[in-house]
């Protein structure tokens, strides 16, 4: 059984950026030294995410400085960084994508389009009146993308204000993109974790940065409605930003039910 | 994380569970832990400074562990404060003749050159598969990125963190490639 988390990956992600206190890099030293503490793996993946920020050029200049003085360090680290970066400057590719990937993959993928097909019906009880939204606040929009369904979520502060959104799935997997509205963009990226009605964390969504378009600022995340039984859930959505990675921003309700 | 445990159970520490640990398999990954708690307080030798941790806690094994009680994590993390504080406290000279080249010397033009071609090589080597996703993966810059992997999300046919370690996983490879070329290449 996998041990009790005890650092968040924000947690990690100062430590690695030199922003961490005394007393908050000592709490890491410590865990990283723990055997029943999955702190070091996580700091490896935040490593990971930390070299795609870099190589991007998504870090402030004081973090950038910091963490390639960490990676300097490691000589392994500092050789993906240069890998990223070169991959990053390089010429467009133009193998076509679908050439890329494994039969599997393919077939994976049209899996994938045919479940969104019936599943855009299945959620589109959201727009037909079987299951209106209580203030009307949430949405369902044909997909701008080919990343499939679009759901948007409107924030509420921290607890509950009633707004509840409602998802329905059929029998297939349905997979989309849930976008949790922002009143404005506050961090470079934001995580986010959904939890079930008593409060328990049932999976995170990960962390993206936010986007803008004409009409609104929002973060999207891929939601596989596999993931989640039927019930009551909110995503909570936290800053990584330093300084501000405890907080929780914002909290979007919705409540997953079957056909 | 019990099977993998680089580290004897928590409680009364004792010899041979240090020696298991010091024989163990896992001996690399606490070294792993150790250098990047030094990486991580700027020391410029972080592997020098875990292999003498681990040494000064091999050389106290037989006086100290048999009346350590505790867990085995603070031992450790004690011996390499002390390590650590020593090593601030020295001063920091390099004979002339031995000090390795600064990396922006090393990384100039001509070294960026040969890396780029060293890139190309490794990229080569992968599985078409593999190098399809990894360039693809980064090709685009910030605004465009997002939406490109989502596209690649939903072609992979798993979630976006399956994707994450996918991606990283063929880098870390990459990496490993391009450093083994540059290295041989430069003894030629």
């Amino acid at each position: 059984m996998r041990p009790t988390k005890k650092l968040d990956n924000a947690d990690l992600r100062r430590y690695l950026l030199g922003a961490a206190t005394p007393e908050q890099r000592s709490s890491v030293e410590t865990a990283l030294l723990d055997p029943d503490d999955p702190a070091f793996e996580d700091l490896l993946l935040v490593e990971d995410e930390l070299i795609d920020a870099c190589a991007a050029g998504e870090l402030r200049e004081e973090e950038k400085r910091r963490f390639e003085s960490y990676l300097a360090k490691l000589p392994d680290r500092r050789s993906e960084l240069r890998v990223t970066t070169a991959l990053s400057s390089r010429p467009s590719v133009t193998t076509a994508i679908a050439a890329a990937y494994s039969d599997r993959a393919l077939i994976a993928a049209a899996v994938l389009l045919v479940s969104l097909s019936a599943g855009w019906r299945l959620w589109s009880n959201l727009s037909d009146g079987t299951t209106p939204p209580i203030d009307g606040s949430a949405s369902v929009s044909e997909p701008e993308t080919a990343g499939g369904l679009v759901v948007t979520l409107s924030a509420s502060r921290l607890r509950s204000d009633g707004r509840t959104e409602t998802l329905t799935r059929g029998d297939a997997d349905v997979t989309g993109e849930l976008r949790l509205d922002l009143p404005e963009d506050v961090a470079v990226s934001y995580r986010g974790i959904v939890h079930d009605a008593s409060g328990g964390e049932v999976l995170d969504l990960g962390s993206e940065a936010a986007q803008e378009t004409a009409e609104a600022i929002f973060v999207g995340f891929t939601l596989h409605l596999s993931q989640l039984s039927d019930g009551d859930y909110y995503v909570e959505l936290r800053s990584t930003e330093p300084g501000l990675e405890l907080e929780v921003l914002h909290r979007y309700d919705f409540r997953v039910t079957s056909r | 994380m019990g099977n993998v445990s680089p580290l004897p159970d928590k409680g009364v520490a004792d010899t041979d569970s240090f020696d298991e640990l010091l024989e163990s398999p896992q001996y690399e990954r606490l070294r792993a832990r150790l250098v990047r708690i030094f990486a991580g307080r700027g020391c410029r030798v972080p592997e020098d400074l875990a292999d003498e941790t681990i040494a000064r806690v091999a050389a106290q094994l037989r006086t100290l562990a048999p009346d350590y009680e505790g867990d085995p994590t603070r031992f450790f993390y004690g011996v390499a404060r002390n390590v650590y504080f020593e090593h601030v406290r020295e001063p920091v000279w390099t004979p002339l003749d031995n000090e390795p080249p600064a990396d922006d010397e090393r990384s100039g033009a001509e070294g960026e050159g040969l890396a780029l071609e060293c890139l190309d090589e490794c990229l080569k080597g992968l599985a078409d598969a593999d190098r399809a996703l990894i360039t693809d993966y980064y090709r685009h810059d910030r605004s465009a990125k997002i939406d490109h992997r989502r596209r690649l999300i939903a072609l992979s046919g798993g979630g976006a963190n399956a994707l994450r370690l996918r991606v990283h996983r063929i880098r870390r490879q990459l990496a490993r490639c391009v450093e083994s070329c540059v290295s041989r290449d430069r003894l030629l």
